[in-house]
Formats: C-alpha cells, structure tokens, sequence
C-alpha cells in the first residue's frame, strides 16, 4: 500500500544518470575553464626534469606577491619580482662591493661627497628597443620622485640632476650623501632605469609589464598576477652572456611550510625562508645561506621624558638594556641563525662597535632604577606588532623587565598599518622594533634623525648626534668609518634603543641552483646573479 | 519550478546588496588602509594624505560605497587600488579553481558520507560507533594542519601528488586531478564527517518507520528497500547538510587555498583583505555571496524534486 508514494518521490534511472552526468559537467566545466589561469602544480614543473642543471628554468618561490611591478612602486621586499627586468645604474655584487652595471663608472667629483657623476655604457637599449641615455637618466630621477614610492626619500638629496653629454649624468647635491652610490643599485629602487619611451608614453602599464634593460622580460600573457610570475630572456640585452636561463618563474606561495615541501619535492629551486622553518631545511638536505639583517627589541619614542617621564632619564633607558639576557632569549627564539644584539646594525656593517656595552646585569639595573628614583618600577605602555616575530621577542623582554620591576603594558596591533598608525602617531612612549640594516647614512632619516616620521615619531634629537651624522656624511673613508662606529656608539651609550638580537635573512635552495650568496654586504642575493650547478 | 526560482532570485537581490554594505563598511571601520599599504614604513603625512585623495579614501564611506555600487550595478566592480588589475578580471580568472576545489569536495564529501552514513545506520551497533567517532575527529581535525600532514606525507615522503599549485585541466585531466587530490580530501574530510553522521541518523529514523517493515513483509529486496527507499525518504535532510557543507567550504578554502599555493578566490581574499584592497575584497564578498544564493536555490529545486508536497507548497 506504501509503494506508490515512495516510488514517486524516488529517483528513476534516467535522472540517476542526469545527476551524475550533471556532476561530472560542473567539474569539467570548471576545469577547462580553469585553463586560463594557468600555472601551478602543472607548469611549474621545474626540478624534476629540466631545473637548473640544463640552464633551463629557474622556479623562485616567494611568500608574498609585489604590490606592482613598477620599480617607482614596489616595495622593496619585493625586488626579486624586478631585479630580472630591470638592470641597475650600479649593482651590489655578493660581497657588497659596487660594480658597474648601465653606468660604466660612477663616483663623486671632488671633494665633500655633494657632486657625483655618472658614466653610461654606450649601446644599451631597454627591451623595448629605447635606447639609454643621459636624459633617460634624468626623466628616471624625476618620475621616482613623483611616484611616491620607496625610493622618494632616498632622492631627497639631489638638488639638480645636469645631462652633461648623452652619456654622463651629473647628480649635485644639496647636502653631503656618501650613500647616493647605494641608491643607484638594485636595491634602493631608484637605479633600476625604465625606458624612456614608456615614461613619456603610458607610465601606468609599468605596474603590469616590463620595460626595462635587464636581461628578462616579464612575459604578461603567461604571467597571472598574485599568482606566478614568468620571465624569459630579454632579446634587448646588452650583454647576453648573463642571461643563465631560458625562462624563471616566481611563484607565490603565502605559506612558509607550503613553499619549502615544494622546494623539497622540486616544485621549486629556491625560497626565501624563515627562522620558524630553519630546521626542517637542514634536515632536508637543502642548502642555506642566511646573513643578520634584522634587529629586533625595544625603541623609546619618547626620549625626553613629556609622555613617560622615567624614559627622560638615560639611566633608566640604560638599566632596560641591562636587564636582558640577550643570549638566552637569543637561544631560545632563533637558534643557532640569530645573534644577540646591543647595536643597530650587525656585526660587518659600516659603524658597528666590536666590544659589549651592556652585559646581562639585573643588579645593576636595579641599581640605575634606584639612582633615577624608580626603584619601585613602573608600567610602560609599549605598541607591538606579531609581524616578522617581533613581539616574540618583545614578550621574552617583558618576562625580564619584571624582574627589575618594569611592567611591559603591550598593545598588540595584528595590523601593521594599524601598528605603523599607533607608533607614528607618537602617542606610545616606546615601542617594539625591527628594522633591516641599512648603510648608516640612509639609516639616519629613517630610524634616528628628527625627521624619520615612523620610528622617531616624537623627534628626538640631540646635537651631538647630528655633527657625528653631519661628519660623517662629509667625510671620505677611512675616516668617514670612524665617525659612525663613534655614532652607533653613541646611540648605544645613551640608550635610544634596547636591541635584542639580529634576525637573520635566509635562503633555502637545492643543488641545481648556484650563485646563491648572502653577506653584511649584500644580505639579499639577486636573482641575476644565479646560474645552473655545474654550468 | 520556474515560479519558485524567480521567486527566490527576487529575495536574494536584498542580500547580496546587504552583504556588499556590510562587507564595505567592514573594511572601511577596520584599522588601516590601502595608501599606508602603499606607502609602508616610508611615507609623511603630506604624502599620504595626499594618496589617500587620489584613491579616493578621503571621501565619506557611504558616498565611497555609493560610488561603488552604481558602478558595480552596470558590471564594473572597479581595478584593485592597489596594483590596478580589473577586479572582474581577476575574480573570472581565480573562480576555476575555487569552484573545482568547492564541487570537488562536496562530491566527495557527498557520496563518502552518504555511503559511511549509510552502512553506519543500516548496520548500526559496532559499525554505528565507529562512524560516530571518525564523524567527531573528522569535524574536528583542523584543515591547515591536515592538509600539511597530506602534504608531507603523500607529497614530500612518497611524492604521489604534488606539494602545491593548480594545473588547469588544459594540462591534462591527470595533472588536474592530481593537483587537486591533496586539497579536495583536506576539504572534504569535515564535509564527510557532518553528512555520515546526518545520513546515519535520517537512516536510522527512516528505517523504524512502518513502511519499511510492511515492504520486507511484501518481499522487496534488502537492497531495494535501502537504496530506492529509506535512502530516498533520508535524503531531504541530508540534501540541506551538504548545501551548508558547501557553503561552509568558501571559508575552507581560505586556508587551504593558502597552504597548497593555489590561485583561487580565498587567497584573493585574504590578500585584498590584509592589503586593505577595498575593491577586490568587494568583488570576492559579492561573489562568495552569489555562490550562497545560487546553492540555496538549488537546495529549493532538490526539495522540490525529492517530496513533491513542497513542490506544491
């Protein structure tokens, strides 16, 4: 009696097979339409078969997609995305040396480090057939300054920019800068020269293709933006003998994890990794180069005492740095990939001091809160950010500073423009910091001078400070080496940071790929500089 | 069927515009924006206050969502303020692969729960156990950390699929589903837990009612009882579990999208949303959206088809 409503309801064995046939449609149909998006597991085939060794492809994998691919706008972690398209006036070679690249030579002219020439290699041409002039130079210098990128305040020096003939370029500059030379490389940006055609023509198709004299091109129809990246050789290039591979493709991998198994099944020859993944690199046979780049620890915004008065007083700044045990917590977050640190730059960077300034000492910074009148301790309010880990190391201080009677009050902002937000608007008496070494001059207006608008945001100055800055910019080495180890000396002395350790740079790659280098000199290897194993 | 169609299309337009403010003004009261993306740690006041002007951010966020929406009502979603590709662009270029990791995963999702359901509640005792507590470990097991145990076992130690990466079907129906082996079982095994534990206890309920009994009593087979029957008359509940498991896999494929390197709509989402991208984090909010109303209103039809008194309701 059941039978006929249950046989209505069912499903007979055409509609069985409509289903099925349905399922299967909506899969293929979503599959071949994923033919357009290319990449992935099936063309980013590299290792197995033809990476490296052949000179074939080179697959790079990096955590995070540039913001454009315009030199003018990218962020400067993201270099690797235009180091293959876009030669510089001046590249930084492996050992930080400075070596001629579209400039032929380069250096100051005279005496004082305010007026520097350079000389253009002749018959170069961009990949879109432009050539590179004097002028080009020039057009270069005014179109980063008006894209607000990066590289803005590193330009902040040049006064006038003189085409002294259609090879040389003359930089005049309103104050002395010993460090215009490092602004024309691959890494600060401005040096990477764009064709002169574009500029004048459509500037805004630099965001999604290549113009420039490197010795690849960005090959847009087989690129899929946020996704991968894919290069091939620059026919354009003046000197072909550095173009190592037939195609490189930079795939971005957001995970850490995700990005070294691929490197461990040959998805890709090489990642920059991370501390966090160090160990199961080594364990995996990979080889790794990693230099310390980043310091990590406190910074006190407020120097002189108008938000949190026991910050005023140098002896308490100093007995913070006292009350840490830098090699433990040093230990206990990187290993054996970190060194503690009491300086603003690393050990083989231009101004660091070889000897201690602060032992670990709890006693004697008691001792300091005593003598200042805060033997009691205070609360001192401090914004963090987990970005990079430094509120790893941050935390680590707090467990520290209570015990000399210091209580950390952390504001953690996940968001690191919230965080950039919170500690720019000056309202933190101190805040936690890290900050990827620079030659000291550029240092200056970003981390310590006045006029460093986020990591100095209520101004602190002082004029001893600014005549061992002044001095040293206008001096010429070995002099000039001098005055900065006395101004990180002197940073170090009256406390204006508590540094904790160095986070190091790291890469991780497989044997198919050689050329990998990483030094104080030049921490970041170009992907320019790589070639196949045995080649 | 056409008349309950356009019916609920009608419903879903108040949605999806709902969705679109709430998901603007989100973002919009969220810390941070795109000209700081932008500018990063060098920037002045000046400078940014004056990027802000030409993207837009200075104005009022309801005439910005204003703005927004009578373009986005004549097909322009806008260009990500942050690197100026075309939002729909990208969007049609990244659904490939989120809709095959999504279908992917609810058919699978679909016919190992419906089959584990369905012994479970036939057989029941022993069997019917088991099932519960795989259900449980299944629903609780989090993706981002099975999906790296998949990865280091079955791609890193015995190199059977790859670690990460989407190879479009264009490549071979093989590396396709190989691509995708690792990624769908990571988000199907929740998917699986929740429908085998929904069809085991619709079977069990169905197989006490009295029709069963009286057609074992009339002779119909095991076989036919179970399957042109009782599955039958359980499915209704388990038709709506699997549209939540699929709606629920949208957020899935955030994570898991992220830990397999794939190019698909959560990533997108994850980086328009830590970029502060304002227009890409609106294409994908609608889109998700979309997906959600397109599956209710299949889940309607499927009523419709499976019990006619809804059909007619």
């Amino acid at each position: 009696m059941s039978r006929t409503p249950v046989r209505h309801a069912g499903v007979g064995p055409r509609r069985r097979r409509l289903l099925v046939c349905t399922a299967v449609f909506a899969l293929l149909v979503t599959a071949c339409g994923g033919g357009t998006s290319g990449g992935g597991a099936g063309d980013s085939a590299s290792s197995e078969a033809d990476s490296g060794a052949s000179g074939g492809t080179l697959n790079i994998g990096q955590l995070a997609p540039p913001n454009s691919m315009d030199p003018a706008q990218i962020n400067q972690a993201f270099e690797w995305y235009i180091n293959l398209t876009y030669d510089p006036l001046i590249f930084k070679a492996a050992d930080g040396t400075l070596e001629p690249r579209l400039a032929e030579s380069f250096g100051f002219v005279g005496e004082g480090n305010t007026s520097f020439e350079l000389k253009l290699r002749d018959g170069v041409r961009f990949s879109d057939g432009s050539p590179l002039t004097a002028d080009v130079v020039r057009r270069n210098i005014e179109y980063f300054r008006q894209a607000g990128g990066q590289a803005v305040p590193f330009l902040a020096s040049i006064a006038t920019v003189e085409v002294v003939d259609e090879l040389t370029v003359r930089l005049q500059l309103n104050e002395p800068d010993p460090t215009i030379a490092h602004v024309f490389t691959q890494d600060y940006l401005a040096g990477n020269m764009i064709s002169g055609e574009i500029l004048d023509s459509d500037p805004g198709l630099l965001a999604q293709e290549s113009f420039g004299a490197g010795p690849y091109v960005l090959d847009a129809d087989r690129t899929v933006p946020n996704d991968h990246y894919v290069y091939t050789p620059n026919p354009e290039y003046w000197n072909p003998d550095d173009i190592r591979w037939d195609e490189v493709t930079i795939k971005v991998m957001p995970n850490p994890n995700t990005a070294l198994s691929a490197l461990e099944t040959g998805q890709v020859d090489i990642i920059q990794g991370d501390f966090t993944t160090v160990e199961r690199a080594e364990g995996a046979g990979l080889k790794i180069e990693s230099t310390p780049l980043v310091f990590a620890g406190l910074a006190f915004a407020d120097r002189s005492g108008e938000l949190m008065e026991p910050l005023g007083d140098v002896r308490v700044r100093q007995a913070i740095n006292f009350a840490v045990d830098r090699e433990e917590i040093t230990a206990a977050i990187l290993g054996e990939y970190g060194i503690a640190s009491e300086q603003v730059v690393p050990p083989g960077w231009e101004g660091f001091n070889e000897e201690e300034f602060y032992s670990f000492d709890p006693e004697r910074a008691r001792d300091l809160l005593d003598q200042a009148g805060y033997g009691d301790g205070f609360e001192l309010p401090v914004v963090t950010t987990p970005f990079a880990s430094q509120e790893l190391v941050v935390q680590a201080m707090a467990d520290q500073l209570d015990e000399v009677g210091i209580d950390l009050a952390l504001t953690s902002e996940t968001d690191t423009a919230r965080y950039v937000e919170q500690l720019s608007s000056g309202r933190f008496p101190a805040y936690g910091i890290g900050y990827g070494a620079q030659p000291l001059h550029l240092m200056g207006p970003g981390l310590f001078l006045p006029d460093a608008a986020v990591f100095n945001p209520r101004g602190s100055s002082d004029p001893e400070l600014q005549r061992l800055y002044d001095e040293a910019a206008a001096a010429s080495d070995p002099r000039r080496a001098e005055v900065e180890r006395e101004l990180v000396r002197w940073l170090v002395e009256n406390a204006w940071f508590a540094p904790v350790l160095t986070f190091p740079v790291l890469f991780f790659h497989n044997d198919t790929v050689a050329g990998v280098e990483s030094s104080p000199g030049q921490p970041i290897s170009s992907p320019t500089s790589w070639y196949a194993a045995g080649r | 069927v056409a008349g309950l169609i356009g019916r609920r299309i009608l419903m879903s337009i108040p949605l999806v515009l709902l969705v679109s403010l709430l998901s603007f003004l989100l973002e919009a009261i969220a810390p941070g924006d795109t000209a700081r993306t932008i500018l990063g740690n060098q920037f002045t006041p000046e400078r940014y206050r004056e990027l802000r002007r030409e993207l837009g951010l200075d104005q009022p966020v309801l005439q910005q969502y204003w703005d927004w929406l009578g373009d986005a009502i004549h097909g322009d979603l806008g260009r990500s303020t942050l690197n100026g590709l075309e939002v729909s662009d990208e969007i049609w270029r990244r659904l490939p692969v989120t809709l095959s990791l999504i279908v992917g995963a609810t058919v699978v999702s679909g016919l190992v729960g419906v089959a584990l359901g369905l012994v479970s509640g036939v057989r029941g005792g022993r069997v019917g156990r088991v099932v519960d507590a795989l259900s449980l470990v299944g629903a609780g097991v989090p993706s981002f950390w099975l999906g790296l145990v998949l990865v280091a076992l079955l791609a890193v130690r015995w190199r059977i699929f790859p670690a990460t990466g989407y190879a479009p079907i264009a490549d071979g129906v093989f590396s396709w589903l190989r691509s995708l082996a690792l990624p769908v079982s990571t988000l199907a095994v929740a998917g699986v837990a929740v429908i085998a534990k929904q069809t085991r206890d619709a079977t069990s309920d169905v197989l006490q009612r009295p029709f069963v009994r009286s057609l074992r009593a009339n002779g119909a087979s095991e076989a036919s009882v179970i399957f042109r029957h009782v599955l039958r008359n359980a499915a209704m509940p388990v038709v709506t579990v699997v549209g939540l498991v699929f709606v629920g896999l949208l957020t899935g494929t955030v994570l898991v999208e992220s830990v397999f390197a794939m190019p698909g709509l959560g990533g997108l989402a994850v980086q328009a949303a830590t970029r502060h991208d304002l227009p890409m984090l609106q294409g994908v909010a609608i889109t998700f959206a979309l997906f959600v109303v397109v599956v209710n209103l299949l889940i309607d039809v499927a009523y419709g088809w499976l019990n006619p008194k809804v059909r007619v309701g």
